[in-house]
């Protein structure tokens, strides 16, 4: 079961290593990264030259002036990234009819969606290394706070895992990788839109829902560091269900 | 081995295969025959647990394939009509993660890949990128993929499609070493390739089976006599009537230039002897003599227009 699962995912990253694709979306995003954690440490330094207002306690924070500006800019640049790299999972597979070759072999279509997951969230593992190489960096020169920021990356970590679970759902549900990246931003961008309802409705009952739905407001918790068990479970159970429905959409290949 | 009843699968309001039921043996080579659009992809899909009927029974080795599909996948080796292959993969790398995915033993893997590669003749290009291949060759890695965990079961939907007639003669010749020890499944609408490879023929056509049985019986229940071709050079009413004469002899035609067809009760070669005798005996000029057997083709367009 697991090990059937593991043959896929191998598959998958060494077919990923050896071909370009990976390697210009690696490289795209260190450029980006690169440039915006330039400029947020430049930022940061014309905060720190500015007199400081007397009663205002903020000064210079390297956490919530440097890493948390980070995180969410890495979050942003998820949100489009890992689409990309998920939209081939299935819509490739079913454009080439490789497909018919998964859904002949002893595997269940379960032990299919777990490989793609895991593939993925290795490729997403290896862009957040990168990424976390620049506040590592800084940690050379400033001190860091550590727990801060290795909770802000599980945060990042839990819910770039989201965003790969919702494009495999996307690219089973399409056999173009177009389409099936084009679904999957309009997810991923839903998922942090939603945050806004609170703001506009009148029902608490509906800003306590949709509070608890936003993404957004779940990562800003792991970046404060007040992190709780029902982000986590939320975070989990969103991962789950759009697997859930993945494997559903693979499965109903049979029956069609 | 496997065990049809009762097959139907609909899409919508269109019945691709209506009621099917057919039994096949073990170490059988089976000809799957039909016009495009007949049903033979849809029916092997089935078979191969890729998808559910709408109704009816598949049983494979013992394994009903809906509740035991797992059981039934490890022993079919499946080549749809697209070769399912990844074309940013080498041809070995392809065929070791088919067989892991076909969960044959580690150990055994380099070896099984070994003899899928000597088998499929791709041993020159194993170390290529799939997608740089030519279209024989990749349709030979699909055949490749589908023998490498050695299974009990080959199904071959069309298997020698884009292949160069050296190639296709032979896959023929590798479908016919593969029968003693695997039972296969063969569709195709090419006909020589039934008559090369097949043991016995399954017609189909508009979803339902025509006709099932040996190539001879075919060609007898189809005819109700035999035939013998005989050409000669010069053809006189003299000869026709000599031959005619002959015992077992039930008609003559002539079908111009020199060639004749002479049905008889059997195909006994006593007959051929004395018709032989007679042609050199009046000087007709003997060319050729042969059985006129296995003309599939007029059976195939009889069968499949009629219904």
């Amino acid at each position: 079961m697991l090990n059937t699962s593991m043959i896929i995912a191998k598959k998958e990253i060494r077919t990923n290593l050896k071909g370009p694709g990976f390697y210009i979306i690696l490289f795209l995003f260190t450029l980006l990264i690169s440039f915006v954690s330039y400029q947020t440490v430049m930022m940061l330094k014309i905060k720190s030259q500015m007199p400081s207002v007397p009663g205002a306690d903020d000064g210079v924070n390297l956490h919530s002036g440097f890493v948390a500006q980070l995180v969410y800019l890495i979050h942003f640049m998820l949100l489009l990234f890992v689409p990309a790299m998920t939209s081939f999972s299935f819509a490739e597979e079913r454009k080439t009819r490789t497909m018919d070759l998964l859904l002949t072999s002893p595997i269940t279509s379960f032990d299919i969606v777990i490989g793609k997951l895991n593939a993925s969230l290795f490729l997403v593992l290896s862009l957040l290394g990168i990424s976390f190489l620049y506040p590592l960096s800084l940690s050379i020169s400033a001190s860091l706070d550590w727990s801060l920021l290795i909770s802000s990356y599980v945060g990042l970590f839990l819910v770039a895992a989201v965003y790969v679970a919702i494009g495999l759902f996307s690219s089973a549900i399409s056999t173009s990788v177009i389409v099936s990246y084009v679904i999957a931003v309009v997810l991923n961008l839903f998922c942090i839109f939603v945050v806004w309802t609170s703001q506009t409705s009148e029902n608490p009952l509906v800003r306590d829902i949709v509070n608890h739905i936003s993404i957004s407001k779940h990562l800003t918790d792991f970046i404060q560091g007040a992190v709780q068990v029902s982000g986590i479970v939320f975070l989990l159970s969103m991962i789950v269900f759009f697997v859930f429905l993945t494997q559903r959409v693979i499965e109903s290949a049979r029956w069609k | 081995m496997i065990e049809i009843k009762n097959l139907t699968k609909s899409y919508g309001s269109i019945k691709a295969i209506e009621n099917l039921n057919f039994k096949i043996n073990k170490g059988e080579v089976v000809g799957f025959l039909g016009p495009n659009g007949a049903g033979k992809s849809t029916t092997m899909k089935i078979i191969t647990g890729y998808m559910a009927p709408t109704n009816g029974m598949v049983n494979v080795a013992g394994y009903d394939v809906f509740e035991n599909p797992i059981e039934v996948k490890k022993r079919i080796g499946y080549l749809p009509e697209v070769p399912p292959v990844y074309l940013d993969m080498q041809v070995d790398d392809y065929l070791s993660y088919v067989a892991q995915l076909k969960q044959v033993p580690k150990g055994e893997l380099s070896k099984k890949v070994q003899r899928a590669i000597e088998k499929t003749y791709l041993g020159d290009v194993r170390k290529r990128l799939i997608g740089n291949l030519s279209k024989g060759f990749k349709q030979r890695v699909g055949i490749a993929e589908a023998i490498v965990s050695e299974p009990e079961i080959l199904i071959l939907d069309e298997p020698t499609v884009g292949l160069d007639p050296k190639q296709v003669a032979e896959i023929r010749t590798l479908i016919q070493t593969l029968s003693g020890e695997h039972t296969v499944i063969l569709s195709t609408h090419i006909l020589p390739e039934v008559q090369a490879t097949c043991k016995r023929i399954i017609i189909i056509n508009k979803g339902k089976i025509v006709a099932e049985d040996t190539l001879e019986g075919l060609n007898r229940k189809m005819r109700g006599s035999h035939q013998i071709l005989l050409k000669v050079k010069n053809v006189s009413d003299l000869l026709k009537v000599q031959l005619k004469a002959v015992n077992g002899v039930l008609e003559i035609q002539d079908r111009g230039s020199g060639n004749l067809v002479i049905d008889t009760m059997e195909p006994d070669d006593i007959i051929m002897e004395r018709i032989a005798q007679v042609s050199i005996q009046f000087h007709a000029g003997l060319m050729e003599l042969r059985h006129l057997e296995g003309n599939l083709e007029e059976i195939f367009i009889k069968l499949t227009s009629n219904v």
